[in-house]
């Protein structure tokens, strides 16, 4: 830690004046002019969480410490260490009172987030961090790139094939293509705030980091050298097609190809490590933490923010009064008609349950496993076999709805059809909970069963339209019923939306030598 | 094979089409005795048929007389007959039984019946005329609705009685109830309400995903990119024979011209069905298509009718 010349105070670095600064005698030094700072290391003060075993820096040796992996704040005493010093690091532009009120603009949006939430959002709240970026410089040389080129020929009948082969003599770098290096820094979160502006970046000297917490190296090198070669690649590969060479020649480019010619060629030398300022606010949701940042140098926010199931449901209470004097307007639901509706909902409801069960189980999943183990760029996309039985949903709705309109049309045997469309909901419904939404559930942290009264609904719904009875109140009691079903599996949405918004409270492991540069 | 496609295609529809017109026929048309009872005040009248005698004649003389005081725009009819039905559309033969009795005695002046069928066990409210206007499908479905319960425990005096004051009601201009809908209504209102919002948030909480063009924006790039020395065809391919391609891409063609006019025609129905008569129709309580189409317009040779009912 530095130690003001005057008075012995500890510095802390002045966002607005970009110096470091005595808080007791408001001494202040440009970074700059300080003696050049080249050793490897610089000495701070490390702790660690003792709810959650992550560990941060800071320069004071007693604090009251915030950790900004499970939010907890708690005084400990620190140990003295070195930390590794970075290649270069940005310091913070924006202030605690500007990175608040970008924060509370991203918060107004959130009509549906807790209040506690938005009251939250106060300069208490957010700390800021250096975290550390792993920096890629990525060079390519000659390469030999593919062009395919079909043509039809039509008064002979037959395609023809061409692939040319195109060599080109190139000299391409790309400097400063970035990833965050923070186990602990969720992807989604740090892509979220991105870019940063390295021109801006200065030498490291510890005074920048005064007053400041910072994150350490814990994620490999290699985890995102495929990733800063793809940019790197596709980038090339624009502007290779923007050539009139390969206008003039009419050949496409195969791009998957090329791609992965180009990544083979290119070269990533030692990679560097730069420190990015981000205001952080961690929140405790439950067993799970809510996480809002601020980029420290562009001010762009971002926050994932749960809903309140209570506000969800009042906003739904004044949105349906409206909607009812229009209905009452425009329509009125015979009884059959009643049923196979509320039906044909409940089975949108169950496809967009059955997608959001899987997101959370998957993201949940994903959560707890290493960075360095996964690629850090998956979109979490449905299973194969959750797409196919998506697909046939879709194919009997698109089907099934004009033919039931058709028959109507040929003045066919109505209940036979409403019964018919009614079955057949009933056994989409049964297929896709046995085949996907069970098996999610397993998996899942928290069992809900909102889902079993859709499915109950629809087999009543098909009875009652078996029998057939005289009185319209069991029509339209059925209907209710199954509306207020499905609406009860609205909040389970609620629950896995919230569930995608926030991660499982991190738990992490001692590790040893993966704080060391390569 | 584009011909042979387009023949069995044209086959089943005309096909479809004739079934539906001979199963929809009744077989017999033995009309019901009408009588007549004037208002003494203007040209229109109240048409009473009960050949079955359901209703006592203490009750008809009640159900005349109220039905007098509705006469002031239009005829009244109140039938209570035993059609002959076929097939699948029970509610259709009674409605064309009634358009039939109606048009025998009152040619196509305004006038609404009510109509009790024993034999389909349908109850309908059939309009003629401006009422067709004034009193619309969705109108004759609620009343049916609200009064089936009467057929059904043989109270047919009270239900035609209760069937002309809603009737009544809905000619003045005013509104009759109809809970069961409302309440339907409201769970509808509901949850369409909860997947609005539901939208909403998550439009709300999408986070956008900065590309890696957005990216790459602030990476220092230095591209070089010299002329292309050299590029040849190597690996050429020929594909074999398509042959049929064209016809077979007319084939596909012709198919889908059927599907796609044939789901536009269904859902210009239904659209034409939701705004006129509030729902579908058919079922055990149907309301019918005003003007035109299955009942009425071209096929029965009249004017403007709307009609619905209830099975009892």
């Amino acid at each position: 830690m530095l130690r003001c010349n005057n008075c012995g105070g500890n510095y802390r670095f002045d966002i607005k004046t970009q110096k470091i600064v005595c808080p007791y005698c408001e001494n202040s030094v440009d970074p700059e002019e300080m003696d050049k700072f080249e050793a490897k290391t610089y000495d701070t003060y490390k702790y660690e969480c003792p709810q959650c075993g992550g560990s941060i820096n800071a320069d004071d040796n007693e604090a009251s410490v915030f950790c900004p992996y499970c939010g907890l704040s708690t005084m400990l005493e620190g140990k003295l260490s070195k930390a590794s010093s970075p290649d270069y690091i940005i310091p913070f532009k924006k202030t605690k009172e500007e990175c608040v009120s970008a924060y509370k603009k991203t918060v107004r949006k959130a009509i549906y987030a807790p209040r506690r939430f938005k009251k939250e959002g106060n300069s208490e709240s957010f700390r800021g961090v250096y975290i550390p970026y792993w920096n890629y410089d990525v060079k390519q040389g000659d390469v030999d790139l593919e062009g395919v080129d079909p043509q039809i020929d039509l008064s002979n009948e037959k395609t023809v094939l061409q692939t040319y082969k195109m060599e080109i003599k190139m000299d391409t770098e790309y400097k400063g293509i970035n990833f965050d290096a923070s186990e602990a820094f969720d992807d989604e979160l740090s892509n979220s705030i991105a870019p940063f502006n390295l021109e801006e970046k200065k030498a490291f000297a510890p005074g920048y980091v005064s007053g400041f917490y910072a994150d350490n190296t814990d994620v490999a090198s290699k985890t995102y050298q495929s990733r800063a070669k793809n940019m790197a690649s596709d980038y090339t590969l624009k502007e290779v097609n923007k050539r009139k060479e390969s206008k003039r020649f009419k050949a496409k480019i195969s791009k998957e190809k090329n791609l992965h010619i180009l990544n083979n060629a290119s070269v990533i030398e030692k990679p560097g490590v730069g420190l990015m300022p981000v205001w952080f606010m961690s929140w405790k949701y439950g067993d799970r933490i809510a996480y809002a940042c601020v980029n420290g140098q562009t001010g762009k926010a971002s926050g994932k923010i749960p809903a309140s199931s209570l506000k969800y449901l009042l906003f739904s209470l004044i949105t349906a009064i409206p909607l009812f004097f229009i209905l009452n307007i425009f329509t009125m639901p015979r009884p059959e008609v009643a049923v196979v509706m509320s039906n044909v909902l409940a089975l949108i409801i169950l496809l967009i349950y059955d997608t959001y069960l899987h997101r959370s189980v998957v993201k949940d999943e994903m959560g707890r496993i290493n960075k360095d183990k996964y690629s850090s760029n998956v979109i979490i996309k449905p299973t194969k076999a959750n797409k196919n039985i998506r697909n046939l949903l879709i194919i009997g709705l698109a089907v099934g709805i004009p033919l039931y309109y058709v028959s109507i049309y040929f003045s066919m045997y109505y209940v036979a059809v409403f019964l018919w469309i009614n079955v057949a909901i009933a056994i989409l419904e049964i297929i896709l909970t046995f085949t996907s939404i069970v098996k999610d559930i397993k998996k899942a942290s928290q069992k809900r069963v909102a889902f079993i009264g859709i499915i109950v609904a629809a087999i009543v719904s098909s009875i009652v339209l078996w029998v057939d009875p005289i009185s319209d109140v069991f029509f339209y009691l059925t209907s209710v019923v199954t509306l207020v079903l499905s609406g009860i599996a609205f909040l389970d949405l609620i629950h896995y939306h919230n569930m995608l918004t926030t991660i499982p409270m991190p738990q992490f492991a001692k590790k040893g030598g993966d704080d060391d540069a390569e | 094979m584009q011909n042979r496609i387009s023949k069995i295609l044209t086959g089943l529809i005309a096909g479809l089409f004739i079934a539906a017109i001979v199963l929809g026929l009744p077989f017999s048309s033995e009309a019901a005795k009408v009588t007549e009872y004037a208002n003494g005040i203007n040209e229109y009248k109240v048409f009473y048929s009960d050949d079955n005698g359901l209703i006592s004649a203490k009750d008809k003389e009640e159900i005349i007389e109220y039905a007098k005081g509705m006469t002031e725009n239009c005829n009244i009819g109140i039938f209570v007959f035993e059609g002959e039905t076929t097939g699948f559309a029970k509610e259709d033969d009674t409605v064309r039984l009634t358009e039939k009795l109606y048009r025998q005695v009152a040619n196509d002046d305004n006038g609404s019946v009510l109509v009790i069928d024993m034999d389909s066990r349908y109850i309908e409210v059939v309009n003629f005329g401006d009422n067709a206007y004034t009193v619309n499908s969705y109108d004759c479905a609620t009343i049916t609705d609200n009064i089936y319960t009467y057929a059904r425990n043989e109270q047919y005096a009270q239900c035609a009685m209760k069937g002309l004051e809603q009737l009544d009601t809905i000619l003045k201009g005013h509104r009759i109830p109809n809970s069961m809908k409302v309440i339907s209504n409201i769970a509808f209102a509901l949850f369409i309400a909860l997947m609005i919002n539901f939208i909403v948030l998550i439009i709300s909480s999408k986070e956008r995903r900065v590309s890696n063009e957005a990216l790459m924006e602030k990476v220092e790039k230095k591209v070089d990119i010299k002329e292309f020395t050299n590029y040849y065809a190597f690996n050429k391919q020929e594909n074999l024979k398509v042959g049929d391609a064209k016809t077979f891409i007319g084939n596909v063609s012709i198919l889908a011209y059927f599907i796609v006019k044939y789901f536009l025609l269904a859902v210009w129905y239904t659209i034409l069905g939701i705004l006129k008569s509030g729902g579908g129709s058919g079922g055990h309580s149907g309301g019918g298509h005003s003007g035109g189409g299955r009942s009425g317009g071209g096929r029965s040779g009249g004017g403007h009718t709307s009609h619905g009912g209830h099975r009892f």
